[in-house]
């Protein structure tokens, strides 16, 4: 065998060529077995991501390829927002505008030839917490429906839709909110000044008690007075139907819902901007969570209680495990072995649950059922501790001891020489505990009774809770990728650490 | 209802006090609940309270309810009021902080079965906010498409079967006639409807009687040739969800599916019609979901939160949210309120729920004493029926041991 | 003060000043580890005690406790769902242990090799262990619906079977040629040579798509595969239920956001063993499995000490996946000793507590004896 496998490397060594060929191709195939291993572990985070963007991410079969991501379709869609709401982001409806909207049907010669109706309807989505009852573009705006041209026996018609000023007056164009009213309509200026809105047309003063608090509306100043232009549409939601036999084969956008055998098309913003159609679903993440009580939208509070309670972790671990790290690590005192035992390695076995009840009620009697009572739960991380010891145990003795030549103070010497001389190890440290904050679950889903308090994770996991525990998916990947990418961020900046952190501990292990 | 303003206004006058600042602290649902309370709160409590000097604020709970109720309660923070589902009643008078409003509040407006489902030991603990029954909702497309009549009121099982038969012929593979959810939160609307009761006189639940198999095989029944389908066979957790496809005629659901249907499907024509009645008792069954106020017995302002509660269930706020579509009130009175008479396809619905609550065999949506585990039995059976693992009577066998086994624990 | 030299001083005066310096030290190092050791105490240290004791007492959080005994613990072992939480548990912890540190194993030493853009796949890879198990949960309870992805990936696997199946053929046919032609030519060519698998891939490609436009093969039709994961199906061993279906989805979660990082733990392990074993096993001629069983494997030995160890805590205390895929599965299907924990603390209205506590006892007993035999059976030969 030996002999054998001699005689073919002598062969083989006079080819360097096919040496250098299997080299290649063994690099080639590695390279071939890491992409297949990267779409297995990022696949299902880039499949959330385009599902995030969908009307509907259960579409079966799912497509790759979506109007949301296509040039076409984004730029009619910046278009439409232009048109209604002067912004090709965020779109919308405004006082005063027209919006143009295209849809060919088919009429085979022996179905019905009639135009198709069209029609705005009410749409607001119920999510996590609902706000008041917003305006409707449908009892604001007017449709006309033309036939624009005919190819065939398809026909193009063209729909405009047409929001009339509320006013007579002109005058500076103002952004405000409707408040509380008392006899009067009374909004609320971008200033915070709250002034008396007048209704000068008919047509206005007939919408004086269908407008509720909190709406978005546009006022004219003429003089003193504040004049209501009229309020301002998030959405205009539109809905063509056709007749049997007939079939709808093109539109501006591509329809949102489909019902009636594919005979009727629900459009839930014709003036979406590219965030109301690419990001929609990010849109509602904090739109449809807006408290109606704080105006403030939850998801964006749970983002940055998130923040707080990460950074508050970091913070204290920074100071206290790499001060009770560097005792464990340089001081002799009697008890430190059973401390290392019992405070450090013992702590990091036993299952959170047992603490569980003793500690929701400790809190709870604390009254401090909030972020601070969380942070004081986990102030100081067992693993963090040991971490620092590990650390403080591998750097030069001489150090300390030319400092203490100079005749420093024990904490004068951590503080000015051991610990700027620890900067890995704390970024290792700090990376650790932002990851398991950001990520925690357990306790912020024990301990955070109030939604505003609530934590990113725990107020995702209420996503899944909305009607009846089904969920609205589009939400819930759009919410679960904005968690995501503080993290990411994170994770990119400080890569080298985050590989070593672990691996380091591993091994020493 | 301006009158109403007006007494509940001058009331709260002769009632004014130089009382210090008091606050009422209410817990209810997430969702859409703290708009509608807000909303409730600012035109009608505040008003009328106002000279009291209380003031009410309103706390949602997200997530679990019940779980966050507990721990609220538990750790003495829970509001003065608070919402109480009828279905863990049990749980929550065990704790002792719910007051017995025997004496305390007036309970003859509302309908009775509402009452009996919040009382417990001869006290009552809750006073209905509103409620809801099970409705057949269906897709008026499908049935057009298929020239088949949609399902009416008057319809008997044998009607209804016939209907999905013939409109699954009609349309074919890719639709379907009603979507089934193999448990007893809905097949139990059905065996109701036969008399069968959900426990005798000694607590038991008998599953062999032949009323109970004749819903059973009625319900697994219509899974036949894919006439019915589960939700999952479209991809969705729920009936509500099947309806939202478009595929599926029929699903058997509460008023909640209206707002569902109105994000989710904005453009489905739906019709409503109340439950089937049996061939033989020519009488529907139906489930009572109820959720009440309920006053925290460790409520420093107990003289407060009660005025705050009789505001809630005043006369004048059941039409309101009546009259805005917001929920089914609890007030038989409210019977021929002028709301019930719309015709649009939300309004149709609430009529029909709430008439459910007083047509048949209705009976309060609860599990027993031993809590959710009591229908495991019914619904593995339901499953493994309707999924054609097993035949109807050896699925019912196993049901009725399981049930026995349970019941004995 | 610079000049001060500490040698220099007197040594009648030494013993006593190390004395003094010594409880210096002392005091010192507490103050140091107070912040540690106060919260320890308090959130640790007292929570464990009142732990136990909860366990002996009639405890509801509404009442005031008293002591009955050992009662809670006979309850909580004779209730049916906290037997199927614990075997639930077990099988969990067991089953995901092995497979991420096989998995993570295998694939560290499929790696170990220093390549162009490693660092690029190294941190896409982790992506999954960075983020949190709640993210992950949502995104594999949609993935793993009904009609949802993966679902829909099995049915494109099935439809495309036909030319799975002709490509694998073709490339094992030109391979075996292709190596036979080499070897005959004296070079020493292996079964699974790189380059020569190259062209064979290439040529069973063309092979392929040229069968597929001529029509002799193609794409089957399949009915779209259905099968629901989150539902009440079971694994069963001779009638007993072993592991539930919806569980063994969140194994394959689990494993999938374990196994980059764990992966990460071996490379380094793998990249401290001198190249000089490899060397010396190379002269003796060892095949590669040899070198990875008889080199490899035992001195990885610390390392996989590390990963078992940390899997095992991890996994008997799993929590958060059950807690956010809730009702959507049957709860028996996904009950483990953490969410029992959890769902019994707080439910709605009086809670057995008691019981919660003493199912929290025993998992920490269980926790601690599986890390205490580890120690004892796995590390200890080697210590020696």
């Amino acid at each position: 065998m030996t002999v054998i496998q001699a005689q073919r490397r002598a062969a083989a060594s006079g080819n360097d060529a096919w040496l250098a060929r299997r080299r290649w191709a063994r690099a080639g195939w590695l390279y071939v077995f890491m992409l297949v291993m990267s779409f297995f572990f990022l696949g299902p985070f880039l499949m959330g991501l385009l599902s995030s963007m969908k009307d509907n991410p259960n579409e079966y079969p799912p497509k790759l390829v979506i109007p949301q991501l296509t040039a076409q379709y984004v730029s009619r869609a910046y278009n439409l927002g232009v048109q209604g709401g002067s912004n090709g982001w965020n779109g919308g409806l405004t006082p005063g505008r027209q919006v143009v909207f295209e849809v060919s049907v088919r009429s085979p010669a022996d179905a019905p030839q009639d135009a198709p109706t069209v029609s705005l309807f009410p749409y607001q989505p119920v999510s996590l917490v609902a706000i008041a009852r917003q305006a409707q573009a449908k009892d604001y705006a007017k449709l006309s429906t033309v036939q624009v041209s005919q190819s065939g026996d398809t026909k193009i018609y063209r729909t405009t839709v047409s929001y009339p000023v509320l006013t007579a007056q002109t005058g500076e164009v103002i952004r405000a909110k409707l408040t509380t009213p008392d006899s009067d309509v009374k909004a609320q200026l971008p200033g915070g000044e709250i002034v008396k809105v007048t209704l000068d047309t008919p047509a206005a003063q007939e919408k004086q008690y269908e407008l509720s608090e909190t709406q978005q509306v546009e006022l004219v100043k003429a003089g003193e007075n504040y004049y209501l232009r009229g309020p301002l549409f998030e959405r205009t939601p539109m809905q063509v139907d056709v007749q049997r036999g007939q079939t709808i084969v093109n539109s501006t956008l591509p329809p949102s819902d489909k019902q009636n055998f594919d005979r009727s098309f629900a459009f839930r913003n014709i003036t979406p901007g590219i965030l109301g159609y690419t990001f929609n679903n990010y849109r509602r993440a904090f739109n449809e969570t807006m408290d109606p009580t704080s105006g403030r939208s939850l998801f964006f509070s749970w983002v940055l209680n998130s923040f707080l309670y990460a950074f508050l972790r970091v913070a204290a671990a920074i100071v206290f495990c790499s001060l009770a790290g560097y005792a464990l690590a340089r001081m002799e005192f009697p008890g430190k072995n059973l401390i290392f035992l019992g405070a450090v390695l013992f702590v990091q076995m036993v299952p959170s649950q047992v603490n569980l009840v003793s500690n929701y009620v400790l809190l709870k009697d604390l009254g401090l059922l909030n972020i601070w009572g969380l942070w004081f739960n986990g102030l100081v991380a067992a693993g963090g501790v040991f971490l620092m010891k590990q650390f403080f145990e591998g750097m030069p003795k001489e150090l300390e001891e030319s400092a203490s030549i100079d005749g420093a103070g024990p904490f004068t010497t951590f503080w000015r020489v051991m610990l700027p001389q620890a900067g890995p190890a704390l970024i290792a440290l700090a990376i650790t505990q932002f990851q398991g904050a950001w990520n925690d679950f357990f306790w912020p889903l024990v301990l955070l009774r109030q939604n505003t308090d609530f934590t990113l994770t725990v107020g995702l996991s209420s996503f899944s809770q909305l009607y009846g525990g089904q969920g609205d998916y589009g939400l819930i990947l759009a919410g679960a990728i904005l968690s995501a990418i503080p993290v990411i961020i994170v994770f990119i900046i400080f890569q080298r650490y985050f590989v070593d952190t672990g691996s380091d501990s591993a091994v020493k292990g | 209802m301006k009158i109403q303003n007006a007494l509940l206004l001058s009331l709260a006058v002769l009632a004014s006090s130089a009382a210090a600042q008091t606050t009422v602290k209410i817990n209810g649902y997430g969702g859409t609940d703290p708009a509608v309370v807000g909303d409730l709160i600012n035109k009608f409590v505040k008003p009328a309270l106002a000279k009291d000097k209380i003031t009410v604020v309103y706390e949602p709970l997200q997530g679990d309810y019940n779980k966050s109720l507990t721990t609220l309660l538990a750790a003495g923070t829970a509001g003065d009021v608070f919402y109480l589902p009828a279905e863990t009643l049990s749980g929550f008078v065990a704790t002792g902080k719910v007051l017995p409003l025997n004496g305390v509040v007036s309970t003859t407006p509302y309908i009775k079965s509402l009452n009996t489902a919040f009382t417990q030991g001869g006290k009552l603990y809750g006073i209905a906010k509103d409620f809801n029954t099970l409705t057949l909702v269906y897709n008026k497309d499908l049935f057009d498409e298929a020239k088949v009549a949609y399902p009416s009121n008057n319809d008997t099982w044998t009607d209804l079967q016939t209907k999905l038969t013939t409109l699954k012929k009609n349309l074919g593979n890719e639709y379907y006639g009603i979507c089934l959810q193999p448990n007893f939160d809905r097949f139990g609307a059905f065996a109701y409807a036969t008399g069968w009761n959900q426990f005798d006189a000694k607590g038991k639940t008998n599953l062999a009687d032949p009323r109970f198999a004749e819903a059973f095989n009625f319900y697994t029944g219509l899974a036949k040739n894919k006439v019915g389908i589960t939700p999952s066979e479209v991809s969705e957790g729920w009936t509500g969800g099947c309806l939202k496809t478009g595929k599926v005629a029929v699903a058997i659901e509460g008023g909640w599916v209206v707002n569902f249907l109105r994000d989710n499907a904005p453009n489905l024509k739906f019709g409503t019609a109340l439950m089937p009645k049996n061939n033989k008792t020519a009488k529907r069954g139906n489930f009572l979901y109820t959720v009440g106020w309920a006053i925290n017995s460790g409520t420093k302002n107990k003289a407060a939160a009660t005025k705050v509660l009789n505001i809630l269930t005043s006369p004048a706020v059941q039409q309101y949210v009546l009259e805005q579509g917001l929920a089914i009130p609890s007030r038989s009175a409210l019977q021929s309120n002028a709301y019930f008479k719309k015709t649009d396809a939300g309004a149709v619905n609430s009529r029909l729920v709430f008439d459910g609550a007083s047509d048949g065999n209705v009976k309060a949506f609860t599990f027993g004493p031993q809590g959710a585990d009591w229908s495991k039995p019914i619904n593995d059976a339901l499953a493994a029926v309707l999924s054609g693992q097993k035949s109807s009577a050896d699925a019912l066998k196993k049901a009725q041991q399981d049930m026995n086994t349970f019941q004995n624990r | 003060m610079t000049t001060t030299d500490p040698t220099a001083k007197p040594p009648s005066i030494r013993p006593k000043a190390t004395r003094s310096k010594q409880s210096q030290t002392t005091t010192t190092a507490l103050l140091f580890l107070s912040p540690f050791l106060i919260t320890t105490l308090v959130f640790f240290f007292y929570a464990f005690a009142r732990a136990i004791y909860y366990s002996f007492t009639d405890f509801n959080l509404f009442n005031t406790p008293k002591l009955i005994g050992i009662k809670p613990y006979v309850d909580v072992l004779a209730d049916p769902s906290f037997r199927r939480a614990l075997a639930n548990s077990l099988i969990f912890a067991i089953v995901t242990t092995t497979l991420q540190t096989v998995f993570s194993l295998l694939m560290a030493v499929a790696l170990n090799n220093r390549i162009r853009g490693m660092a690029f796949f190294r941190s896409a890879w982790y992506m999954p262990s960075i983020t949190s198990s709640v993210v992950i949960t949502l995104i594999f309870l949609w993935l793993f619906q009904r009609r949802g992805i993966a679902n829909y990936l099995i049915t494109q696997w099935q439809a495309a079977q036909p030319l799975i199946l002709a490509f694998l053929g073709v490339l094992i046919v030109v391979q075996v040629a292709q190596v036979l032609w080499e070897r005959s030519r004296k070079l020493p060519a292996g079964w699974f040579d790189p380059a020569l698998a190259a062209v064979s891939a290439l040529i069973a490609l063309v092979v392929v798509f040229v069968l597929n436009s001529t029509g002799v093969i193609g794409l089957r039709e399949v009915a779209p595969y259905d099968y629901q994961y989150f539902a009440d199906k079971w694994i069963s061993i001779g009638g007993v239920r072993v592991l539930s279906i919806p569980l063994l989805v969140v194994i394959i979660q689990n494993t999938f956001t374990t196994v980059p990082t764990l992966m990460l733990f071996f490379l380094a392990g793998l990249q401290s063993i001198p190249g000089s074993l490899y060397e010396a096993a190379d002269i003796d001629g060892a095949t590669p499995y040899q070198k990875l069983m008889n080199v490899t494997v035992p001195m990885l030995r610390p390392v996989t000490f590390y990963v078992v160890t940390v899997g095992l805590i991890g996994t008997m205390q799993m929590f958060d996946q059950v807690a956010v895929i809730g009702s959507a599965a049957p709860q028996d299907t996904l009950i483990t000793l953490a969410y029992y924990v959890y769902t019994n603390t707080f439910k709605n209205g009086a809670a057995p507590v008691n019981m919660a506590s003493a199912a929290a006892i025993i998992l920490a007993l269980i926790i601690l004896s599986m890390v205490f035999i580890q120690r004892k059976f796995f590390v200890a030969p080697e210590a020696n």
